[in-house]
């Protein structure tokens, strides 16, 4: 097996304590798509994969999760993106079953969580639900649906605005390029105070162009989402590519460097967190 | 003339079944593909009889009930069916038609009763299946079945045993299904 192959190293930076008292903006980056956002009192987690091999062990972890799933807070949200093995981790779901307030999924995916105890709900593209005083938004994007390849009928795929408290935050699990998706969800839900956008896998680009954007395509992205910062995910973590090792990042940090954002792309270490605002 | 009658019984309650949240819960459709990989035989083994036995095994399912899958969808598939709505825990009617070859050649068609139940992952890394019905053909014999099924259901090495059926009374198989 692939697992076999690849060692995890340990991450470089721990989140003992996941949560801030005072935070009006926080985000941590646990691997790949995986990113605590607490805004004020909410705490939002993004596609958790808190295990070191997705897929029955197919694909393995580079670098270990960087946090105790019991350390982490409760969770007014749990948003899943699409159905794929390295998003919807089934395990994951259930080391923090207890702390999910409501799992959120793309419209048809409720077929593939299978009976959890926490309440979920299948959000259709444009579809608002309010939790609380926190809304969250299912928007489009450019990827697939579907979890074991023959399930071809299934679109189940999706990014997120989430709105709490004065704070917009963009969240697209994985995409490819989409400028007009990318335009209306900025035209309809911006300025965002950050966009959670992926930057890998990059090769073979002639694969993964029509599913998965680049450093270069996240960036134009940044642009089309107007937001305030961005995040850079999806990267580093499992071994899912052709991609040279920090190929992505390296990649991401020279554009960025070279168009003068570096006070607006904040690029985060697995198990580091930025308070934003 | 009954037929009818007793599968609207049976579906009915899909219908009734409908959250008031309405969730997107449509039955999944039976595709090229879909079709395709019901082609695919498990090839299987028989021991005790007069010679041992190869053979190959098809299978169906008629009707399931989900008893895994999230509670707000229907449970109930016919023919097509996904797999975590199998692993994470169901009861279904199965039809296999099976080949089987040791010193004369036989079509015999398994039909019973499965029930599935989550060990690993929901399911989806490791489930177990504890079935019983019949077999039918040349020879007719009661069965029980038994395995393990890895990979959603992908892949599972399955045992049966059917004492009057003198072919092949005990077979292992390595499970291949796909939806």
């Amino acid at each position: 097996m692939l697992a076999a192959c690849v060692t995890t190293a340990p991450p470089e930076h721990r989140l003992a304590h996941p949560a801030l008292e005072h935070a009006h903006l926080a985000v941590s980056w646990i691997g790949h798509a995986t990113m605590l956002v607490q805004i004020d009192d909410r705490f939002v987690l993004t596609d958790p994969v808190l295990v070191d091999t997705i897929g029955g062990g197919v694909s393995h972890r580079k670098v270990g999760v960087p946090v105790d799933p019991n350390d982490l807070p409760p969770l007014d949200a749990v948003l899943i993106s699409h159905m794929h093995f390295d998003h919807l981790s089934l395990d994951s779901l259930e080391k923090i079953e207890p702390k999910v307030r409501r799992a959120y999924m793309p419209e048809g995916g409720l077929v593939y969580l299978t009976n959890f105890r926490f309440d979920a709900v299948d959000l259709a593209r444009w579809e608002t639900v309010d939790d609380r005083g926190m809304q969250i938004t299912a928007v489009p994007v450019r990827h697939v649906g579907g979890r074991y390849m023959l399930d071809t009928w299934m679109h189940a795929f999706t990014g997120y605005v989430v709105r709490y408290h004065g704070v917009s935050v963009y969240f697209s699990g994985d995409t490819a390029y989409a400028r007009d998706d990318f335009r209306e969800a900025a035209r309809r839900f911006g300025p965002f105070d950050l966009a959670l956008l992926p930057i890998a896998p990059i090769h073979p680009r002639a694969v993964m162009e029509s599913v998965h954007m680049d450093p270069t395509e996240a960036l134009a992205a940044f642009g089309d989402l107007g937001a305030r910062r961005m995040i850079p995910m999806h990267f580093d973590t499992f071994v899912d590519s052709f991609d040279a090792p920090h190929e992505a990042r390296d990649t991401l940090m020279r554009l960025v460097r070279a168009r003068g954002l570096e006070a607006r792309v904040t690029v985060l270490g697995i198990g580091e967190r930025a308070v934003l605002e | 003339m009954r037929v009818g009658p007793i599968l609207a019984a049976l579906l009915l309650p899909a219908v009734a079944h409908a959250s008031a949240e309405k969730p997107y819960d449509p039955h999944p459709p039976p595709t090229l593909y879909w079709m395709l990989a019901q082609l695919v035989p498990s090839p299987e083994l028989g021991f005790g009889g007069v010679a041992p036995a190869a053979g190959l095994r098809w299978q169906l399912t008629p009707l399931l009930y989900s008893f895994g899958m999230y509670r707000k969808l229907s449970p109930w598939r016919t023919f097509v069916v996904e797999p975590l709505t199998r692993q994470s825990g169901s009861v279904e009617l199965f039809v296999s038609p099976e080949y089987l070859t040791a010193k004369s050649d036989e079509w015999i068609v398994r039909a019973g009763v499965h029930a599935t139940f989550p060990i690993l992952a929901r399911g989806e890394k490791v489930a177990f299946t504890i079935g019983a019905g019949g077999c039918f053909g040349a020879e007719s014999s009661a069965e029980i079945e038994a395995g393990f099924s890895l990979f959603f259901g992908a892949l599972g090495l399955f045992v049966s045993y059917a004492p009057r059926l003198t072919l092949a009374p005990a077979t292992a198989m390595l499970r291949f299904r796909w939806f």
